[in-house]
């Protein structure tokens, strides 16, 4: 892999703005990219779940890919998968028990698999192990935190809308919703969400497009 | 005569059954052009370098008088199609030859410096390829000149060499016209060819109703006949041996250059379509405007489409006022485009069981469309022949030739732009 | 004097988008028939449920796109018949239009209307309402009977129901069905996928007027028949396997009809066979495997999702050597 050239540092205020918007928004991790769309079809489907998920997201992918982006050029390419992947597992360890002992026991039975499966999520793969390594530690930093929370957007609002039509409830206590869809629990309904709200976003960033090309020709 | 073992190609599958309309035309006599007011004559050599005027303005020519010159040797030179008056020279837009200046001839003398009866001796070993080059001849089938194509031919052993009137396109009939009225000129036009080629056979190939086809048998002595038959576009093939199309009008003027030592100065064409009341063929010499001949085959009300070439590959025109040149051999006047309505491809695959070609046409349009260029690469856009099937076929009335001739032109530009296209 | 210009070729085939649709619904038309002899009206007023829902929705959505609306097509009435046909004829009259408007306004508009769907709507449609209606999309009434089913929605409360041969393959066993029973459309299935002779007719009508390709449906039928004699599902010969898992269910249907809409199907004649195969593929896994006693609406979404990998695939297959010739001569 060729060794791109690191950012500078005094570069590093505009520059972060802009990855943390590309990251978060523009190049959205779920809705553009297409990465780590599995838990959110699986066990996005209450409000909670979508909380503890992204908080466990934020906790995996911010430590590695500072560990990523300190050490990761110093490391063989074959040996930087396992490395990140088994750091990833031993926090989620940790996570893991806080939630089955102190939280709650039924949060930590309703995300099953898909708790330990984050360790091995692409997301934690594309961030951590591609553009962490590249990049100096603020700038893989500003990106993790902004995918990290461009994913915990799309979950929230996706298992938001699902808890609500599915079982009539948001995060436990009943809404007064006169829709009733049980079947908005299953996957397909989720990826149908997932995808009208990235033509959601499609739409919204070629009117912003429209708007700023119609500025600079009135200008 | 050696025995050839010739098949037509019998991909049933790939093409479309055209419907026809050489009638009324076909059946017609040719009718020469009532006698013109003007000429224009494309100064332009047949292999694409404009020439020097041999006359200069208001000299008088007569029929076949040198009129451009070219460079000794090299190219093809252009000789005066009727007797008259040189009052000037215009530069036209034509759709085939691009920007070419022309020589503008008052038709006011009559008389020709030939006649039928000075008729020379046939020379069996003379040079017919210089002959041809000197005389300008072209070839009707594709406008190239009759001497480059012999010249390339010659070095090729085992030519089959095809006099083609087959005429697969719907309207046009002016080769079989030609074919049928001097059937025995033609058939020593391409005896000299093939003398000149040292061709290994030679044909005849029609594509008509039987009873045409055996009236024509009868009458052709030397040469074998070929009856033409499958779905548009059908091609000619061989086995091992090459197969060489020339014309029937250049087979013709291959003939009269020999013979009577004339060069071309007439071409047939077939004035034709909804829009024209006198349907038939026609011989005008070279340089007659399109708008001449349509009023002499009596356009009846206003068209909206007036179409060089044949209905399949033809170009539309907007401006009449342009010259026929050998290579024409067909114009449509019509009321009105067939097409009604455009909608989106609906992916019927009409276009892929059409092309003969193999290709794939909707994808191309598709790739086109979503300037997607480096997809277009492995496409093999560039094998299209342009015959027109794909858009003859599609249910939506989508222009997917003219995308896929499009594709294929754009090729040397845009790809060394987007990249080689290396990934499928 | 000017004139208009235009692209070559300047004559055209008469043929219509237009009319790639309106042999389907003529096709459709003796299907409609034979079930209103069998079940009385009731399935004619589901079939136009379908059908009015499928339209209006389509209109609307043109007009919420500000476009032209495209309804003349075909296209819509089409995919909202087809809805209509493949419900059970016990379902109520809101079942079809809920799954023709889910077809038009959830698959079809947002993907770009008509030519542009990348999954069929009729299958998304009827997969929809599967999935969140399965009660009433899988009991069927005792065609036997001979009596008119209650027009109204109330009255069906007590009317005979049957388990359908889909059914009845699922559970294993014995089958009840003879072979001239099955051809004849004599058992419970959906309103239009049962008459088996007729829609082997239809078939052979589209395929007269060039609308489907035999590409796609021989070999599907081909696959299925062969999984079915490897794998029968029921006590008995080969033969009555093969026999009842092609007439069970809308199998035969949706070869016909889903897999043959030239919008989502390959075009390329390898294209389509690759295509026939994996749905043949997918429709029996769907129903060894799957949750519901008929899942082929699945299987033709999952082989849309491929279908232009496919045709890639075939095409490139067969011109492999020309690409590879132009690649070294560039």
């Amino acid at each position: 892999m060729s060794k791109l050239e690191k950012q500078p540092f005094s570069k590093a205020d505009g520059e972060l703005r802009y990855v943390f918007l590309s990251a978060f928004l523009e190049n959205n991790i779920v809705l553009v990219q297409a990465i780590g769309i599995c838990p959110i079809l699986a066990v996005g489907i209450t409000l909670q779940n979508g909380v503890v998920l992204s908080v466990c997201t934020a906790a995996v992918l911010l430590p590695s890919s500072l560990f990523m982006s300190l050490l990761g050029e110093r490391l063989p390419a074959w040996l930087r998968p396992p490395i990140y992947t088994v750091g990833a597992a031993l926090i989620l360890l940790g996570a893991a028990i806080i939630i089955d002992s102190f939280i709650s026991h039924e949060l930590y039975a309703a995300l099953y698999v898909f708790l330990p499966l984050t360790a091995v999520n692409t997301l934690i793969s594309f961030r951590a192990g591609g553009f962490s390594v590249n990049h100096n530690p603020v700038v893989a930093l500003t990106d993790a935190l902004a995918s990290t929370m461009g994913f915990s957007l799309v979950i929230c609002i996706v298992s938001a809308i699902r808890e609500a039509v599915a079982l009539g409830t948001l995060w436990g206590k009943p809404v007064k919703l006169d829709i009733r869809i049980p079947e908005m629990a299953l996957p397909f309904a989720a990826f149908l969400l997932l995808g009208f709200i990235s033509a959601l976003l499609q739409w919204s960033k070629s009117v912003i497009v429209r708007r700023t090309r119609r500025k600079e020709l009135y200008k | 005569m050696q025995e050839v073992n010739y098949r037509l190609s019998k991909f049933t599958k790939k093409g479309v059954s055209l419907i026809t309309a050489k009638e009324p035309a076909a059946s017609r006599p040719i009718v020469d052009i009532a006698p013109l007011s003007q000429v224009t004559v494309p100064l332009l050599s047949a292999s694409g370098d404009s020439l020097r005027s041999a006359v200069k303005i208001n000299q008088t020519v007569l029929q076949g008088d040198l009129l451009g010159l070219a460079e000794p040797g090299a190219g093809y030179p252009v000789y005066a199609p009727v007797s008259g008056l040189l009052v000037g020279f215009r530069e036209i837009q034509h759709p085939l030859l691009g920007n070419v200046s022309c020589a503008v001839l008052n038709c006011t003398i009559a008389g020709s410096k030939y006649n039928k009866q000075d008729q020379r001796s046939v020379d069996k070993s003379a040079d017919y390829i210089k002959l041809a080059q000197t005389m300008g001849i072209i070839d009707e089938l594709d406008g190239m000149p009759l001497a480059k194509k012999l010249a390339q031919w010659k070095k090729i052993n085992s030519v089959c060499l095809v006099a083609d009137a087959s005429e697969q396109e719907p309207y046009s009939s002016s080769a079989w016209s030609v074919l049928n009225e001097s059937t025995a000129e033609v058939e020593k036009g391409l005896e000299l060819i093939s003398l000149a080629i040292q061709a290994s056979s030679r044909h005849i190939a029609v594509m008509q109703p039987k009873a045409n086809y055996k009236k024509l048998k009868s009458l052709i002595k030397n040469t074998d006949l070929l009856q033409v038959s499958g779905k548009y576009p059908a091609k000619l093939v061989s086995g091992a041996k090459n197969i060489c199309r020339v014309g029937v009008q250049a087979c013709l003027a291959l003939y009269h250059a020999v013979e009577y030592n004339r060069p071309p100065c007439n071409v047939v064409v077939t004035v034709t379509g909804d829009a024209v009341t006198n349907a038939q063929n026609v011989r005008v010499p070279i340089g007659t405007l399109v708008d001449d001949v349509l009023h002499f085959c009596r356009l009846s009300p206003r068209p909206e489409y007036v179409i060089i070439g044949d209905a399949m590959t033809g170009n539309t025109i907007n401006r009449t006022d342009i010259p026929i040149v050998p290579g024409i051999t067909c114009i449509i006047a019509l009321k009105a485009c067939p097409r009604s309505s455009v909608h989106p491809c609906i992916g019927c695959g009409r276009c892929v069981s059409a092309c003969h070609a193999g290709l794939l046409p909707y994808e191309i349009m598709r790739r086109l469309d979503n300037m997607q260029y480096e997809r277009l690469a492995s496409l093999l856009a560039e094998e299209c022949d342009g015959c027109g099937a794909c858009s003859y076929v599609c249910p939506s009335g989508l222009d997917v030739a003219a995308k896929v001739i499009e594709a294929k032109d754009a090729h040397g530009n845009i790809f060394l732009k987007w990249g080689n296209g290396d990934d499928i | 004097m000017t004139y208009k210009l235009a692209y070559a070729p300047y004559i055209r085939r008469t043929e219509r988008a237009a009319k790639l649709s309106a042999d389907v619904l003529i096709a459709l038309v003796p299907l409609c028939i034979f079930s209103a002899v069998y079940y009385g009206l009731r399935p004619v007023l589901l079939v136009l449920s379908g059908l009015l829902s499928a339209l209006i929705c389509e209109l609307f959505a043109c007009l919420l796109m500000k476009r032209v609306p495209t309804v003349g097509d075909g296209s819509a009435a089409v995919t909202g018949s087809i809805i209509g046909f493949l419900v059970s004829p016990l379902s109520p009259y809101w079942l079809p239009a809920v799954g023709a408007a889910f077809a038009i306004l959830i698959v079809k508009m947002p993907m770009g209307g008509s030519g542009r769907n990348l999954f069929n709507p009729a299958a998304a449609g009827l997969a929809a309402i599967t999935l969140l209606f399965p009660k009433y999309m899988f009991t069927y009434p005792d065609p036997g009977l001979g009596i008119p089913l209650p027009i109204s929605n109330e009255a069906l409360e007590t009317v005979v129901t049957q388990a359908s041969p889909a059914s009845l393959l699922m559970s294993g066993g014995k089958t009840l069905y003879t072979p001239a029973m099955l051809l004849l459309g004599d058992f419970p299935g959906p309103i239009g996928a049962t008459a088996v002779l007729i829609l082997v007719s239809c078939g052979v009508f589209l395929f007269a007027r060039r609308t489907i390709s035999s590409f796609i449906i021989l070999p599907y039928l081909l696959v299925c028949a062969v999984i079915a004699a490897v794998f029968p599902r029921v006590l008995g010969g080969q033969a009555d396997s093969i026999m009842v898992e092609l007439c069970a269910g809308y199998l035969l249907f949706a070869g016909i009809f889903l897999l043959n809409d030239p919008v989502t199907a390959p075009r390329h004649w390898l294209g389509r066979i690759i295509c026939g195969v994996i749905a043949g593929l997918f429709v029996m896994l769907m129903r060894y495997f799957g949750r519901f006693e008929e899942g082929t609406c699945f299987a033709v979404l999952l082989v849309n999702a491929f279908s232009s990998t496919f045709d890639r695939l075939g095409w490139y297959a067969l011109n492999y050597k020309r690409i590879r010739k132009r690649r070294r001569n560039r």
